[in-house]
């Protein structure tokens, strides 16, 4: 029996060709866009995952508030954290502390690489993070000065030669210059899915080496991320309760007096990747809750498809309907008929997974390349979204196929086999389905228009600071090139060059964070605010560069050295216990290297665009070597004067490479997150959408030729050509009716609710409703028209004699 | 064999019953050959659906030999379309996407006749229809005709002991007919009970029985042979 119905589904769809095409290339396309989509959810998710203890790894993170108001969720502790974890909590089995160092120069003779990725932290971190050594071993990674290293860094530095035992240069600003390391020895290289993915581990032991043992009993030294690993089923609940206690105990005075508060709490660490709660990660993190976002959008293109299904079988039906017909008159029972139109629902089904998953193979690599996501190619191996095709399959059999059948089982047999059967669409759910998708087409739309919109919107905000035709180029490398006053250097000869305004130098551009923090910022007299500063070295002409808007105050006197004046934010201002600008002109600022006056005191700026907060920032003014150079090039000149300033640069630094950055496009990679959220959304929406024309095309055309007769009578009866077009367009508008009344609220309730999880968030105006409506009408009066007016011109002569 | 008994079909139109089949009665025994006949609209092709079980009378009994097959469920019915029934239609109804074979071969299928045996009885079929050539054809492919007699053998290849026909030489020529009808006369002759439905006087004349139906109603019942000698 079977191989009858296979016999008849093969030549059934060889025969209509078309409809085949439409309904299967639908359905693949479809599944290849939501086989994507959920391997790029499953790799987001599955970050630190793949840690043999992940279920019992953590990190501590604090909360602060100031005055019982809420300041920072951060992910950032102090030493002494981990001192409480290790010695006065029970429950507690390892814990393990991470410094970031930042991007330094590293090599070995003279074969030197930049790196970024460089952390110092104890041996525990390589149980803790299950990272393999292939060569040497941890066991010297509490001595001072010692390091680790990636394959891939062995590989680069060292070429073929084995590090163990050699010594590494790691040059770092935070050194003040070179130091050297002895390499203990060598791990494999981290997955890509980690929220950490150390290139280069230096011993914690180190940080006692330059800044002494006392850092450990820290508490306001804010700036390491301390992991712990809790015992099997230990209640984090409890623990965090034991955390305050301690923290209340041996740090409470301290805080009181500040007026802060603080609390601990443990984050699972497999969580951290998809969290954007905290301050101070490493690297931004994605939104677990857009992620949730994605798997409407799945749904929906599923939705969108199947419903695409269902209605193409129904505008087919009435190629059935005789062999349903001889089929029940045989012998046939309505059981057995409808086994055989779910088994075809199964067969389509399994064609369009099985194309859906050749798609998949030979688009994934390109979309990934395309979008920029970081996804491995393992994650786009077959096993691992096999289970979800079977899933498709068997769900998407079963809703594509339901209805049809019900439908096609249901036909009497005495009507069919009278001859003149004649089968309606009006019959089946072709209409409210066309409905539900025009629906959907209007949400979808709204969806792209807001992601764009917002996205727009976050990247054109108010910074406070020029970004616009600024060149950036990085300093030179120092330990090679030899220590000297680059600075006055650089600025000479760039501003030599014509169309090249001014050249300021500073330690961390706009777009990055700035590593350096400290709370131990206070004006004489006045307590200190318990807030955590920025610190930024600058050169001179910074503020003019970068067009920052100077409140009170003068810039820096440029005949100093290094370090004596201080110019604030407005930020800092109010953190130092001051309302007005002015007041504050004059004032000794504490800082690390002393008290100096305050000169200044400058409008707030985004470093980092409006992702992050506005940090109170104290800037000092350094004439020696910073790490980075902006050139201000006159307006559209930059990529002409770009081969100009390298070569200037080469003349210089005979030894350094040529790095630079064009300074707006490189604080837009901050937003990098926010445009794949709206690429891929888009990229989903337009599948549904050109899925949904092919399905309203399919589903009109059949409407109109059912029409055809009535439309000839009525001509014949006197009906103008206007008469004919208003009838067909009367439907139309219920249509759209409906499709407003619906589609308009549910993608409002959607994407306000999705501006929520932004810091600034657009207003949804008059283009949210007007906009997608008009385009829902567009798409469907181009699809329908071809079919419409043919059927509006129709000639009654021709339609009604062969009755 | 077949006993109705005050059999009425009625549709419930807007504002009143009306009646296509109004107090049907009628026996018709095992191995007679009977054509219906009567004008257009009379309610012929209803009657013929009523007994083939393609459409419920509203009223009345309708009895095969001890069993009363006046309400069924679909899977009784099925059952009984494949235990009794044979149907030929005017459009001759082939599945469009099997071949001969094929469209022989479905009735086999729903009686679960083991694959060997199928071959053997559509084989066997195909002989005795002269069809063996076309076997692998599409019914596009064939005459009127030939499709009709595909529309046979398919009907027959179950062995029903009733074969019902509603206008089944209605597309042919003569010729054509002629052939259709001399097959029903030999399938009546090895005992197949036969009704038809047919305009055509020249068709009748095969049968022993012809029922004259107007107005939803039997006018006259006689036999042919018969009434010709009068
Ligand atoms: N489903 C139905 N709904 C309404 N009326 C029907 C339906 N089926 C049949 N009729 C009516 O019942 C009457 C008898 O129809 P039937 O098809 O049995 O006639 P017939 O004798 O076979 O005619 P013909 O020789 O033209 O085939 C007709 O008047 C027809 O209009
Ligand atoms: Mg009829």
């Amino acid at each position: 029996m079977f191989k009858n119905y296979i016999k008849i589904f093969f030549r059934q769809l060889f025969k209509n060709k078309a409809y085949s095409v439409i309904n299967i290339g639908g359905l693949a396309f479809g599944i290849a866009a939501v086989l994507f989509i959920a391997t790029y959810v499953n790799f987001e998710n599955s970050y630190d995952k793949d840690i043999a203890a992940s279920d019992q790894l953590y990190r501590i993170n604090l909360t602060s508030f100031a005055d019982g108001k809420l300041m920072q969720e951060s992910s950032r502790t102090s030493p002494a954290i981990g001192g409480i974890a290790q010695n006065e909590i029970s429950g507690i089995e390892e814990m393990s502390r991470v410094v970031i160092l930042g991007e330094s120069i590293v090599g070995h003779n003279n074969n030197f690489v930049r790196e970024l990725q460089i952390f110092l932290t104890d041996p525990n971190y390589f149980k803790l993070f299950d990272i393999e050594v292939v060569k040497g071993n941890t066991s010297e990674m509490d001595q001072p000065l010692t390091v680790m290293i990636s394959s891939s860094i062995a590989k680069k530095v060292f070429e073929d030669k084995n590090p163990v035992g050699e010594t590494l240069a790691i040059n770092s600003s935070n050194f003040d210059g070179s130091v050297d390391f002895k390499v203990a020895g060598v791990f494999e290289e981290l997955p890509e899915n980690r929220h950490l993915k150390p290139q280069i581990l230096i011993s914690y032991a180190t940080l006692h080496h330059f800044i002494g043992k006392q850092i450990d009993q820290s508490y306001d030294w804010l700036n390491l991320y301390t992991y712990v690993t809790t015992g099997k089923n230990t209640s984090i609940e409890q623990l965090n309760d034991q955390f305050n206690a301690v923290l209340n105990k041996n740090y409470g005075k301290q805080l009181e007096a500040s007026g802060s508060e603080w609390e601990l709490g443990l984050q699972p660490v497999n969580q951290i990747h998809t969290s954007t709660n905290y301050a101070g990660e490493y690297e931004a993190g994605i939104d677990g809750e857009k992620l949730q976002y994605f798997v409407w959008v799945a749904i929906f293109v599923l939705l969108m498809i199947y419903i695409n299904s269902i209605n193409i079988s129904n505008t087919r039906a009435h190629n059935r309907v005789k062999e349903i017909g001889v089929r029940k008159v045989t012998g046939g029972t309505k059981k057995q008929l409808f086994v055989q139109f779910i088994f075809e629902s199964f067969m389509i089904n399994l064609l369009a997974i099985l194309i859906a998953a050749l798609i998949l193979t030979f688009w994934a690599p390109f979309l990934v390349d395309w979008f920029n996501l970081n996804i491995t190619p393992e994650f786009f191996k077959p096993t691992q979204y096999l289970g979800i095709l079977v899933v498709l399959w068997f769900f998407g059999s079963l809703i594509s196929g339901f209805y049809p059948a019900m439908l096609l089982t249901s036909f009497a047999p005495a009507k069919i086999l009278k001859g003149n059967f004649n089968f309606k669409l009006k019959q089946s759910l072709a209409k409210p389905l066309l409905v539900v998708q025009l629906i959907f087409c209007l949400v979808i739309l709204s969806g792209i228009l807001t992601t764009y919109f917002q996205l727009d919107f976050i990247r054109n905000q108010e910074l406070g600071l020029a970004l616009e035709d600024k060149l950036v180029v990085r300093s030179p490398m120092l330990f090679v090139e030899g220590s000297g006053n680059y600075q006055e250097q650089m600025r000479n000869a760039m501003t030599s060059i014509e169309g090249i305004k001014a050249v300021a130098a500073t330690n961390e551009i706009p777009g990055n964070e700035i590593y350096w923090r400290t709370d131990e910022v206070f004006v004489e007299g006045k307590e200190k605010g318990g807030n955590v500063f920025t610190y930024l070295h600058v050169g001179d002409g910074y503020f003019d560069v970068f067009d920052i808007n100077l409140l009170a105050g003068k810039s820096f006197n440029t005949d100093l050295d290094y370090g004596q004046e201080a110019i604030i934010n407005e930020k800092a201002l109010q953190s130092l216990g001051f309302s007005e600008p002015s007041e504050v002109i004059g004032k000794k600022l504490h800082l690390n290297q002393g008290a100096v006056p305050v000169v200044g005191v400058v409008e707030d700026f985004r470093q980092q665009g409006v992702k992050a907060e506005v940090d109170p920032a104290v800037l000092n003014y350094s004439p020696g070597d910073l790490n980075y150079y902006v050139l201000d090039v006159e307006k559209g000149k930059i990529e002409e004067l770009l081969p100009v300033v390298e070569a200037t640069y080469i003349k210089l630094f005979t030894n350094s490479p040529f790095e630079y950055y064009f300074l707006d496009e490189h604080f837009d990679k901050q937003y990098k997150s926010e445009k794949q959220f709206a690429q891929l959304f888009s990229l989903a929406a337009i599948i549904a959408i050109i899925i949904a024309v092919m399905g309203i095309v399919g589903v009109t055309t059949q409407l109109m030729l059912q029409r055809t007769k009535e439309v000839s009578i009525r001509k014949i009866m006197g009906a103008s050509f206007q008469d004919i077009l208003l009838i067909i367009s009367k439907e139309y508008v219920w249509w759209f009716t409906i499709c407003f009344a619906v589609g308009i609220p549910v993608a409002y309730l959607l994407f306000t609710n999705w501006l929520k999880s932004f810091i600034v968030g657009i207003e949804l105006g008059w283009w949210f409703y007007l906009i997608p409506a008009f385009i829902v009408v567009f798409i469907f009066v181009a699809s329908t028209l071809y079919q419409s007016l043919k059927t509006a011109l129709v000639n009654p002569a021709d339609t009604l004699k062969d009755e | 064999m077949i006993k109705l008994t005050d059999i009425d079909k009625t549709i419930s139109s807007k504002f009143q019953k009306e009646f296509i089949l109004k107090g049907i009665n009628l026996e018709i025994e095992e191995g007679e050959f009977v054509t219906i006949m009567g004008p257009s609209g009379a309610g012929k092709s209803t009657l013929l659906n009523i007994i083939g079980l393609l459409d419920d009378a509203s009223a009345g009994q309708y009895l095969l030999g001890e069993e009363d097959l006046t309400s069924l469920s679909d899977k009784r019915k099925a059952k009984m379309h494949k235990e009794h029934f044979g149907f030929v239609f005017q459009a001759y109804h082939l599945i469009d996407e099997l071949t001969v074979y094929e469209n022989i071969e479905t009735p086999l299928l729903y009686r679960n006749v083991k694959s060997s045996e199928r071959k053997s009885l559509v084989a066997e079929i195909l002989d005795r229809f002269g069809m063996v050539a076309k076997k692998d054809l599409f019914p596009a492919q064939l005459s009127g005709g030939q499709q009709q007699l595909v529309g046979v053998a398919r009907a027959i290849i179950g062995k029903p002991s009733i074969l019902l026909a509603d206008e089944p030489t209605g597309n042919l020529h003569s010729a054509q007919s002629k052939e259709i009808m001399e097959l029903f006369q030999k399938l009546n002759d090895e005992g197949t009970t036969i009704i038809q439905v047919t305009h055509s006087e020249d068709n009748a004349k095969y049968s022993k029985r012809i029922i004259e139906l107007e107005d939803g109603a039997i006018v006259k019942d006689y036999n042919s042979q018969e009434a010709q000698h009068a």
